[in-house]
């Protein structure tokens, strides 16, 4: 999630949310890729949502598809960031 | 300076940790190189007792000495590295699932893979051939695919567990 995020950063998120907007950093309990944290960049109400990672080497959408609604386990609402 | 407020807040917490998936999944496993790197143990064991049988060592065998032991050490740590990338990225709950024994079998390689490293016993070299290619057999397991051993056709001329897949 380079440069969003880097390794040893804290978020807090919460499974309390109204609605998943694109965008949004979202944690997902994914079946192949574990626990992971990712952003919505696509919002289809039939496929769910379409993620990235900000940093270039991360994982594509191609290699994880759309990702069911069902798997969002949590909402990134502000983020800590170690020093750099 | 909130970062380390809130790391020591959290201490021992259990807060859940999320991964960015920044390495690349390129999704090619193969316990094949583990295999070759525990038969090299063994090879390098060979050698060194070869030398070991000489009633004096050379300056040239001295050498050969060193390097022998240090292909040993490497490729000791090379099967416990293959071993560790395999059960961590690729075992996930359903092949955990097939092989309960895969914690169990992955330490037991840990294990042998030091003792084989720290002796120039060819019992403790083989023993850890043949986890190796008891991982090997799990892993393919998973895979769906059939297994069969074999000697394999250069020296140390021992038995490896190979995959049975179809000509194309």
């Amino acid at each position: 999630m380079f440069p969003s995020l880097r390794s040893g950063d804290f978020v807090i998120a919460t499974r309390l949310y109204i609605s998943i907007s694109v965008n949004d950093i979202i944690l997902v309990r994914h079946p192949e890729y574990g626990y992971i944290i990712k952003r919505v960049t696509q919002l289809c109400l039939e496929k769910g949502a379409w993620l990235v990672g900000d940093g270039q080497r991360s994982v594509s959408s191609e290699q994880m598809g759309w990702i069911s609604l069902d798997l969002i386990d949590a909402k990134v609402i502000f983020s800590i960031k170690r020093k750099a | 300076m909130l970062h380390t407020i809130t790391k020591k807040l959290v201490g021992k917490a259990k807060v859940a940790t999320v991964s960015a998936h920044c390495d690349i999944p390129c999704k090619i496993y193969d316990p094949a190189t583990a295999q070759i790197a525990a038969l090299t143990v063994i090879r390098m064991v060979d050698l060194i007792n070869e030398l070991d049988a000489k009633e004096s060592l050379s300056i040239k065998d001295q050498a050969q000495l060193i390097r022998l032991v240090n292909e040993k050490e490497a490729h000791g740590l090379k099967v416990k590295e293959e071993v560790r990338v395999i059960w961590g990225d690729y075992f996930k709950q359903p092949q955990f699932d097939q092989v309960p024994n895969t914690h169990e079998l992955v330490h037991k390689i840990m294990l042998q893979a030091s003792k084989a490293k720290q002796g120039v016993s060819r019992d403790d070299a083989l023993g850890l051939l043949e986890l190796v290619n008891e991982f090997a057999e799990a892993f393919w397991l998973t895979k769906g695919v059939a297994t069969y051993k074999a000697i394999a056709p250069y020296l140390p001329s021992e038995a490896v567990v190979y995959p049975k897949l179809d000509a194309i």
